[in-house]
Order: structure tokens, then C-alpha cells, then sequence
């Protein structure tokens, strides 16, 4: 097991009138390879339990292991992002670097890889998110726009390379070629044997990316189910405000009278009415 | 429990002192630090702290926001008592080393500013947990109202001191997020070399200094856009009037931080 998360309580402001439940009974379970979507309304703990899997928040009860690691026993919180990296929302508000080759390269340095090895990490990452290497390495990450900052931000996480990410509302905010990019290397993340937890408000996305998701209300877990049975729980997800996008009823409909359709998301969609139309 | 930072929070809950005009409260801490600077009597400070205790246990706090309101000034008296007691010179000499000498006074001396720096903060804490940020920007522009009469801009250094309040919580909020996301990206914040320490912490500052100007732009820009053009001809939605409580909570604190100056 990769992450392994159990009956984890945490609470903000303990004893005092600000007093808030983050999470409550939560357990949860990352297989290698695996990619779970988080979603749930606004406050329902998504981005805490998202830190509490990253170690980044010591939950008040619970037991956190890591690649079968006890943490904080056996694997020190220090160094839990060797294995596992946690990408915050607005990645650009961490930009402190000269320019965008330091910044990108600041993980793969604290990792202790050689600099060719860095260069590499840089390259690679920079091309995830749609930025030339040679355009923008030496330009300072403040005087890119606020969309490109964002990109540089998200970079600087994925050039750690990671057993498994942690990504909270990834996309939130990008144009929509970036965020094409963005996802098609999320779903090409499977093929590497790379786990992945999404984090995010756009259903949509979670869906064409995960395997399964898990629905967070006021802190509980109150579903999990696999991705492919998600239109099961329709009705109970529309009650906490999660609507599923129409095109899922639409692809679930054609493939009961026979489509050729291979996933509910709007692309396997499009891709079987444009063959049909076109055949 | 996650966050425990409380500077500069106001604790809502009811209670005598919370019901206290801020005016008052604000005069009442001038006092108060007046006579901790005039006395240096060790009865006065265990007096006058348990004046203290009194006040915040009327103030309906939890008892564990005394340590908490004290706790991020133990650096700067660790420093403060180390030099009081390394440097003062005086007659009772216990070790003297090259430049250092340690004696009573120097003791006696560290400990002064160690309990006069933890009384200042107590009662300091107090007034922001017992009065809402209005009712402290209203208490200031009302009690800085008579120098109108010199044209200084006093409802702008009240609106300054309100957004100071009102940014400490959020700017504490964000640096706690910078060091959990750049931790995420192997970063050691802590180091023992001084010099290590001050370069591990930029990937800290940097991002905090470039956000806290943005905030301020914005907020800037939001306020014009909203027509904010400054206190000239501006009202209040409520006028506060001092009551017969308020003159009375004025008159025995006043009594009773003056007979701490009263102590043999």
C-alpha cells in the first residue's frame, strides 16, 4: 500500500470558539498506480485531508503509513516528500526563486540529484505544462502572467517525480489548452505506475482522470465508489450539491442501446457521435 | 489541533470586559504601562498580576490563552534577560568573564523587563480579545479626535491600524501555507548555522513579502473602486456612548493601578 490513512480526526482551533472539524473518522487507501478523486462541497475537508495523506498536517488522531513506513516512527515527515508530493492550490503564491529553471529545479536540488538529472527533471516538467525550456528558463518567475506563473508553480512540484502526487484543484484557473495538458499527463501518470489523489471541484475532471472517488461531507467520507458506477449515486450527490454532468446520463443511455462508447467523459462522447456521424 | 496562532484575534464570547467601551480599555493600558515602567517593586508586579488574573478570568477566557497570548514574545525575553544580566554592570558581582559580568542587579535587573514585557503583553491581549476590530478603530479615531484640529489625518491612522489588525491572522495563515508547500518541496526551514538559517528562509519570505503587497494593492484598488475617499464627511453607523459602567470600571482600575505604585 502506498498511502495508508486511518481513522484520522482533525479539528482546527481546538477549545476555543472558532473551533472547526477538518476531518472525522477518516481512513483511506492509495494502491500503486491507483487514482482516487476527492470531491465534496466547499469546507468539507478536502485540502486537509489532502495535507494530512501529504504528512504536511499531523492529524489529532490516527495512523498515517507510507510505503508500508509508520510515519513519523519509521519515516520522518521531513522526508515524506521523497515519496509522495502534495501540489497546493495557487502553486504560484510559493514562486521565491531568480527565475524559472531555479524555481522548477529547487525539489530535484533538495532531493540530492546531479545537475544533469535536475536539467532533465526541469525539462521534462516545463513540457508538461506547455512552457519552452529555452524561452522561459531564465526569465523571473514575477513577471510571467498569473496563468504562467501558475504553470511554473505546478512544474516545480512534478519535476520531484514522485511515487504519487497529491494535487489539490490542479486546473483551477488555467485556459483551456493547459488545462488539456494538465490532464492528458494526469491519465498518462497511470501508465508510469504513478498514484495519483485529485483533488477537485470539477467533477468532470475527477471523473475522466480516476478510477474511483470519494465524497467528503462536513469532514466524513459519506461515498466511495468506482468511477464506472458513479451514476449509481446520481441522485445522493445531487443532494450535496454535486451534480454529475449531463453527458454522463447521455453516454450511459447510448451505451445500453448498444454505443461503442468506452467512458462516461465528454470526450469518449464526442469521439463515438463524431465515428457515428462520420460513419 | 491544527493552528493554534491567536494574535490578534478577538474572542467571541460575552463577559464584563467585553461589554467595556474600547476607549476605556485603551486609556486603562496606557496606565497600566505607565506604572509598570515607574515601579520596579516586585510586590507591585505580583499585585498587579493578579490584577490581571482577575481581568481575564472576567473576560471569560479559556485559561490556556494566557500562555498562548505570552507564548511568541518567550524569544525576544530569553534574548532580553540574557543581555540584562550579561552587560549591567553593578556591586554584587558573582563571575566576571573578559566583558561579562554577572551580578544581582543584572539579575534583578532581567527579571524587571522580563515581567514588566509579560504584564505589557497580558493586558495588551486582553484588549484584542475582548474588543471586535471596529469597536478598536472607532476607540482610536475617538481618542486621537482632538488633533482633527491640526488637519492630521486621524480616521486614515485609524483605518490603517484596522487593516494592520485585520492582516495579521491572514498573513500568520499564509506563511503557515508557504512552509507546509515549500516542505512539500523538500525545503529544510530549520538549520543550526545562523547564516544557513537565514538563506533556508527566503523561500519563506519572499513569497510572503511579494503576497502581502499584492493583498495591498488590491485592497487599495477595492476601496477605490468602492468610492473610499478618506474620513472627510464620513459618519458611523453607531455612535457609541460611554455609560455609567464604563466611568466606573475607569475610576477603580485607576485606583487600583495606582496603589501599586503605592507599595512599599
Amino acid at each position: 500500500m502506498l498511502i495508508k490513512l486511518e481513522n484520522a480526526n482533525l479539528k482546527y482551533m481546538e477549545g476555543t470558539p472558532f473551533e472547526a472539524v477538518a476531518i472525522e473518522d477518516v481512513s483511506f487507501e492509495l494502491r500503486k498506480g491507483e487514482a482516487i478523486g476527492i470531491i465534496g462541497p466547499t469546507g468539507s475537508g478536502k485540502s486537509s485531508l489532502g495535507q494530512v495523506l501529504t504528512a504536511l498536517i499531523q492529524p489529532d488522531a490516527g495512523i498515517l503509513t507510507i510505503d508500508d513506513k509508520k510515519v513519523g516512527a519509521e519515516l520522518q515527515t521531513g522526508n515524506v516528500y521523497k515519496h509522495v508530493s502534495f501540489l497546493f492550490q495557487k502553486p504560484e503564491a510559493q514562486l521565491f526563486e531568480a527565475n524559472v529553471f531555479d524555481e522548477v529545479a529547487f525539489g530535484p536540488r533538495n532531493l540530492g540529484l546531479t545537475e544533469a538529472k535536475v536539467e532533465d527533471s526541469v525539462k521534462e516538467a516545463l513540457a508538461i505544462v506547455d512552457l519552452d525550456f529555452k524561452a522561459y528558463s531564465r526569465r523571473s518567475p514575477f513577471n510571467l502572467s498569473g496563468g504562467e506563473m501558475r504553470r511554473v508553480g505546478i512544474a516545480s512540484v512534478l519535476a520531484l517525480k514522485s511515487k504519487a502526487f497529491v494535487m489539490d484543484e490542479p486546473t483551477a484557473g488555467l485556459d483551456a489548452q493547459s488545462r488539456r495538458r494538465i490532464i492528458s499527463f494526469l491519465k498518462s501518470l497511470k501508465g508510469k505506475d504513478t498514484s495519483l489523489v485529485l483533488i477537485s471541484h470539477d467533477i468532470d475532471e475527477v471523473l475522466e482522470v480516476c478510477d474511483s472517488l470519494i465524497v467528503l461531507n462536513e469532514g466524513r467520507i459519506v461515498l466511495k465508489t468506482a468511477v464506472k458506477d458513479v451514476l449509481k449515486h446520481a441522485s445522493f450527490m445531487k443532494g450535496l450539491g454535486l451534480n454529475l454532468p449531463e453527458n454522463y446520463a447521455l453516454a450511459s443511455k447510448l451505451i445500453d442501446c448498444g454505443w461503442a462508447i468506452k467512458s462516461l467523459t465528454k470526450d469518449s462522447l464526442m469521439q463515438a457521435l463524431e465515428k457515428r456521424m462520420s460513419g | 489541533m491544527a493552528s493554534t496562532s491567536v494574535i490578534g484575534t478577538y474572542y467571541p464570547v460575552q463577559s464584563f470586559v467585553h461589554k467595556i467601551d474600547a476607549r476605556i480599555k485603551i486609556l486603562l493600558i496606557v496606565f497600566s504601562t505607565v506604572v509598570l515602567f515607574l515601579t520596579d517593586n516586585f510586590f507591585a508586579f505580583l499585585y498587579l498580576f493578579l490584577f490581571y488574573l482577575v481581568v481575564f478570568f472576567l473576560s471569560n477566557l479559556p485559561a490556556s490563552w494566557i500562555y498562548k497570548a505570552m507564548r511568541p514574545v518567550f524569544t525576544i525575553l530569553f534574548i532580553a534577560f540574557f543581555f540584562q544580566i550579561l552587560f549591567t554592570p553593578g556591586a554584587d558581582i558573582y563571575v566576571k568573564w573578559s566583558i561579562f559580568t554577572i551580578s544581582k542587579q543584572g539579575i534583578i535587573l532581567g527579571l524587571t523587563v522580563v515581567i514588566r514585557i509579560l504584564l505589557l503583553v497580558g493586558f495588551a491581549s486582553i484588549l484584542s480579545y475582548t474588543s471586535t476590530p471596529i469597536e478598536l478603530t472607532d476607540a482610536i479615531e475617538s481618542l486621537l479626535s482632538p488633533l482633527k484640529i491640526l488637519r492630521l489625518p486621524v480616521s486614515e491612522f485609524a483605518l490603517v491600524m484596522t487593516i494592520a489588525l485585520r492582516f495579521v491572522p491572514q498573513i500568520l495563515t499564509e506563511a503557515q501555507d508557504l512552509v507546509k508547500a515549500q516542505k512539500a518541496r523538500g525545503a529544510t526551514l530549520e538549520h543550526r548555522n545562523i547564516f544557513k538559517r537565514g538563506k533556508a528562509l527566503l523561500p519563506l519570505f519572499i513569497p510572503l513579502f511579494v503576497s502581502t503587497y499584492r493583498n495591498a494593492e488590491d485592497l487599495g484598488k477595492a476601496m477605490e473602486s468602492r468610492a473610499y475617499h478618506g474620513g472627510k464627511g464620513r459618519t458611523h453607523y453607531k455612535e457609541r456612548k460611554l455609560m455609567n459602567r464604563d466611568y466606573l470600571v475607569f475610576a477603580g482600575t485607576t485606583v487600583i493601578l495606582v496603589i501599586a505604585l503605592l507599595i512599599p
